[in-house]
């Protein structure tokens, strides 16, 4: 019978925090001062572009890394015991590799078996993973036979063999069709919401963090340039947000801009730089708030359709976090 | 795809009824050495260079070039050599070939020590090395033509072959520890393994010498061929001859030394890491 | 605001003439070799090599007065064997290399053909051989001590070494074409290195008789060496050793055929040999045959021909045998004797009486070493009438026609004097090509056991492809 530590921390305790992590290579400083917490339940996203610091974040908080300074703690673990602190962690690295010979069911088992579970425990735990990645039809196959999807099955798999607190996933929809994100992204988030596990998901698509995320830390080069709730990080902007976004045909563009600025919820419709014909609209604050009922969307859409300006598309602010992220990347360029 | 149980017990701490984590990763390098196909592979190239190599010497015992005694002693060293290269190119790629295949980082997450991890690689690595000389025997019957140097062959054969064996599997994996790519890390294990070939080339005479014999017992494999020459062909007691067998000796605790105590604990992700 | 592009120019129609593909992918190549540092590293290698072995030779000189010529030959017998293995460490992951690092997909998507891009890397490949041939000039020049002879043989070196390295450098690149892994191609062309030159190594040169003189000439290693050594020290002609010249030429145009008509056509992403050939690659008539002297069981009772041959001698010396012929087997031994007379009638000088093997036939000369333990004797100075005995002892190593006779050599008086030696008459040794197809009974064994592994070896793969590739669907 294998023996459980419970960790006896409440929904809402800290399972990760760290503080002022550092990494220097030589003249190049790859992470500058790292520091955020992260609850049990919850995602956190680590965004950015490449080259920002993620996988270096996540290989120091691995312990795959030494940080130059600064120091984290893992479901109360010190980072000065990284044997302990791999006992409670799951990692899910970028671009892993897998041995094509082995069956997925003796690959788990063999994991299983490091992480100081008995034959056969390993073995049925393994039985349990696969069955719950949705892989127990394909247990017995070579790895080598599976698509790169399963193979990202498997590996979260391995990462929950060990039964961590915190599981970090690199990169993890690489290389995967949309329906296969969109599986993999469910399955990581039921980690956190159906585990209670502390869940660190690094990515540079923005749509996977928002969709999936609850607190996000924006990083570009090397640098933290935003973090806290993903609603708060929005919040940080520090501009008005765009609310909804329509796009005509760019002959059309100044005339669409005027009859749109003319109705009286609308502060700005700024055209998009890249020349693509798209307008982000600013609304008026009412009551606090520059979310767009769907009648101010039915007024611009009916405002244009009556001028007959042909419209090419519309998307009501589901691209807020994509704002803040680029503005806050170019600005730390610049 | 169900969604994953909850479970409220975090982490997992070694249960009794576990292997050593040793245990673990020399019986799943094991399996992947053996049942993958690779140490058969060379075992088949080692049985077609003795082949080859047996039958150069039986025609040359026929035509009383060599008597049998040297005939069986010649036979060792070729499969000493043959088996050592079969160890070297193992242990070179043990460390440096997961790097390149992207699954050493599973390994080095999990909680038990790199010593473990290079434990159990290296006896795996090891694993060739009996049958190889298992495999040596019928041809060294074959040569011995009933001759009694067999059994004493056998014997020292085994005996220095597991040292060299054991120190060059250590010497590869130290290489292969400090290397990002399988090619650099066989590249320097064969100039090794050449330059130890080396001594054999030199003059009889200057072997003699005392600069000769110092070289000799530098290079535990011209130890371990002195020390089978000595006492198989010349009958020399293990008295006279046993600074030739300290030689693979020390060479073995030294490379075991600089393994486990000095580049295990140092083992990254990245060589340069 | 968009711009538009005049995309008219870069339509393919209106195209500028592009160099040819090989040379670009050799271009390309070469820069990649010689900058990205593998190919000076290997050649630094190469002098290390180099400068130890000369060292040793060196050595070995200093107790075994080694002639001049000799060091030459064996200064660039060791680069042209060194230098192959930098071209061919190349060429093995020429292809393979590339399957790895996943930069061959583009380079086979480019409309370019599979044999240009093959005649791009080899030339690459090939690259390193003229830089080795020109480290080893030093070498050769201290080692020779300006003998005359290093022109010639570097001339010749760089004849034989170029036909050596196109062959195991293509070697090397076919195999990778076919290698599914690096490690695999560079295993594979090593033990084909390795095959070649283990019968140079060989303790022991019995290995000749008539198919032994053919396997010798199919191993291109072994059939250089017997070129550049009988040309350079033994001063044979060029056109006497043609048949060892051919075995170098043969090889680089046979593995050019293979390489580009058989090999590059079929360069593939995945690297599978085509499994029209058997499996393990490439039979490699060489590597198959080279060790195995098959030799015909003769039994045939040698005859002594007993009776004593006349003497033959000058003014005051004859040299008589008690043996005129004998037929004997290989690896019998033979036990003669001669007389020394002294038929004059002053004192003759101190004496050697040096025994000479020749070879009637074609082929190799007789290597005395091998023949007989001790082929001189010396003699005190024989009185008027006086005469000596020498017992003579001959092991009958290699099959052949042989003519052995006994010189006896007159001490010369002094620096400014000469002698002349007097010879006995032949004895006619005829040695039958004694074979056992199973020498010492070895061959069962020599064959049950590879045969026997290499059995057991393919239970994985055919337990692999048992487990047919299923189709990678999700579930």
């Amino acid at each position: 019978m294998f023996q459980t530590r419970d960790s006896g921390a409440d929904d809402r305790s800290q399972i990760l925090h760290a503080e002022g992590l550092r990494k220097v290579y030589g003249a190049r400083t790859a992470l500058k001062n790292l520091s955020f917490s992260l609850q049990a339940g919850r995602v956190v996203g680590f965004l950015g572009p490449n080259g920002a610091g993620k996988t270096t974040s996540i290989r120091i908080l691995t312990t795959i890394l030494q940080p130059s300074s600064g120091h984290f703690v893992v479901d109360g673990i010190s980072s000065d015991h990284p044997e302990e602190i791999r006992r409670r962690i799951g990692v899910l690295p970028e671009g892993l590799g897998f041995p094509r010979q082995l069956t997925g069911l003796r690959y788990l088992t063999y994991y299983g078996e490091l992480f100081g579970r008995a034959t056969a425990e390993a073995r049925a735990v393994a039985d349990q993973l696969l069955d719950e990645v949705g892989l127990k039809a394909r247990a017995q196959s070579p790895i080598g036979s599976y698509s790169h999807g399963m193979r990202q099955r498997l590996g979260i798999a391995r990462a929950l063999v060990n039964d961590p607190a915190v599981v970090f996933f690199d990169e993890p929809t690489l290389g995967l069709d949309p329906r296969g994100q969109r599986e993999l992204l469910g399955l990581i988030q039921a980690v956190a919401r159906q585990r209670h596990k502390g869940v660190v998901l690094s990515s540079h698509l923005l749509s996977e963090i928002e969709g999936v995320c609850d607190d996000v830390v924006i990083m570009n080069a090397g640098e933290v340039v935003a973090k806290g709730s993903v609603a708060d990080v929005i919040g940080q902007g520090g501009h008005d947000p765009i609310a909804v976004r329509v796009r005509v045909p760019v002959s059309a563009l100044d005339t669409a801009r005027g009859l749109i600025e003319a109705l009286p919820s609308v502060r700005a419709a700024v055209p998009a730089d890249d020349g693509s014909g798209w307008l982000g609209v600013q609304l008026v604050p009412e009551n606090g708030s520059s979310d767009p009922g769907p009648r101010t969307v039915n007024r611009i859409l009916e405002t244009l359709i009556a001028a007959d300006v042909p419209i090419a598309g519309v998307d009501s602010g589901a691209n807020r976090l994509e704002d803040v992220f680029l503005r806050l990347t170019t600005e730390t360029i610049q | 795809m169900t969604a994953p149980a909850a479970s409220a017990p975090v982490g997992v701490q070694t249960s009794r009824g576990a292997p050593p984590v040793w245990w673990v990763v020399m019986k799943q390098e094991l399996l992947e050495l053996w049942s993958g196909g690779r140490v058969l592979n060379f075992l088949v190239l080692f049985t077609l260079l003795m082949s080859l190599t047996a039958f150069l010497l039986a025609t040359n015992t026929e035509l009383h070039l060599l008597d049998p005694e040297q005939t069986v002693v010649v036979a060792l060293t070729s499969a000493l050599t043959f088996g050592l290269f079969i160890g070297l190119a193992i242990g070179a790629e043990s460390i440096s070939g997961e790097r390149e295949r992207a699954t050493l980082e599973p390994l080095l997450l999990t909680p038990s020590g790199n010593r473990q991890l290079v434990l159990g690689k290296f006896l795996a690595a090891m694993s060739p090395w009996p049958a190889a000389m298992a495999l040596t025997l019928p041809y060294m019957a074959a040569l011995s033509q009933g001759r009694q140097v067999l059994g004493e062959a056998v014997l020292w054969g085994a005996l220095s072959g597991t040292l060299l064996a054991g120190a060059f599997v250590a010497l590869a994996m130290m290489v292969s520890i400090w290397s990002n790519s399988s090619r650099l890390s066989l590249f320097i294990c064969l100039l090794v393994y050449a330059a130890s070939l080396i001594p054999a080339q030199l003059p009889t005479e200057f072997l003699a010498s005392p600069g000769g014999v110092l070289i000799t017992l530098l290079d535990p494999v011209e130890s371990s061929d002195q020390l089978l020459s000595k006492v198989l062909t010349s009958g020399e007691p293990l008295s006279q001859a046993w600074p030739y067998l300290a030689s693979p000796a020390i060479a073995l605790a030294l490379a075991l030394g600089a393994l486990f105590g000095y580049a295990a604990p140092r083992l990254r992700l990245t060589a340069r890491g | 605001m968009s711009a538009t592009h005049d995309l008219s120019s870069l339509a393919m129609g209106r195209q500028s003439r592009a160099a040819p593909v090989w040379w670009l992918v050799f271009r390309r190549e070469f820069v990649d070799l010689w900058t990205g540092g593998r190919v000076l590293m290997l050649l630094i290698l190469f002098t290390a090599i180099m400068s130890v072995t000369s060292v040793l030779r060196e050595l070995e000189s200093q107790l075994n007065l080694i002639p001049p010529v000799e060091m030459v030959f064996l200064t660039i017998l060791s680069s042209i064997s060194f230098g192959l293995f930098v071209g061919l460490v190349i060429a093995a992951d020429s292809f393979s290399g590339e399957r790895e690092r996943a930069t061959l997909e583009p380079l086979l998507l480019t409309p370019a053909r599979p044999r240009q891009i093959v005649v791009g890397k080899f030339l690459a490949a090939l690259s390193p051989w003229p830089v080795t041939l020109l480290l080893s000039v030093p070498y050769v020049w201290v080692l020779g001590q300006g003998d005359d002879s290093i022109g010639n043989g570097l001339m010749l070196g760089a004849l034989l070494g170029g036909l050596l390295a196109i062959a195991f450098t293509g070697l090397g690149m076919a195999v990778s074409i076919w290698s599914t892994s690096n490690r695999v191609s560079l295993f594979t062309s090593l033990l084909i290195y390795l095959v070649f030159l283990i019968p140079t190594q060989f303790p022991g040169s019995a290995q000749k008789g008539d198919l032994g003189y053919l396997v010798q000439q199919l191993n291109p290693l072994q059939a250089s060496s017997e070129f550049l050594e009988k040309v350079l020290v033994n001063n044979r002609t060029v056109s006497e050793k043609a048949p060892y010249l051919m075995a170098a030429i043969y090889a680089a145009v046979g593995v050019l055929v293979l390489l580009f008509l058989v090999a590059a056509p079929r360069l593939r992403l995945d690297g599978e040999a085509p499994r029209l050939t058997s499996p393990g690659w490439g039979r490699s008539r060489s590597a198959r045959v080279l060790a195995a002297p098959v030799l015909i069981l003769l039994l045939a009772s040698p005859q002594a021909g007993l009776a004593t041959a006349p003497a033959m001698g000058s003014d005051s010396l004859q040299v008589s045998t008690d043996l005129a012929y004998k037929t004997v087997n290989a690896g019998d031994t033979l036990h003669f004797s001669t007389v020394v007379t002294n038929t004059g009638t002053r004192p003759t000088p101190a004496l050697s009486v040096a025994m000479n093997i020749v070879k009637t036939g074609q082929g190799d000369p007789v290597d005395p070493e091998d023949w007989s333990p001790e082929r001189t004797q010396q003699l005190a100075a024989l009185a008027p009438g006086a005469s000596a005995k020498q017992s003579w002892t001959v092991d009958a190593v290699l099959e052949g026609d042989y003519m052995v006779y006994l010189t006896a050599i007159p001490k010369p008086s002094g620096t400014d004097a000469t002698s002349k030696p007097v010879s006995s008459p032949g004895i006619h040794l005829t040695v039958k090509a004694f074979t056992e197809s199973n020498p010492g009974g070895v061959l069962p064994v020599a064959i049950a056991m590879p045969l026997g592994l290499g059995l057991i070896a393919l239970v994985p793969r055919w337990r692999r492809r048992r487990r047919v590739d299923e189709p990678a669907v999700e579930p």
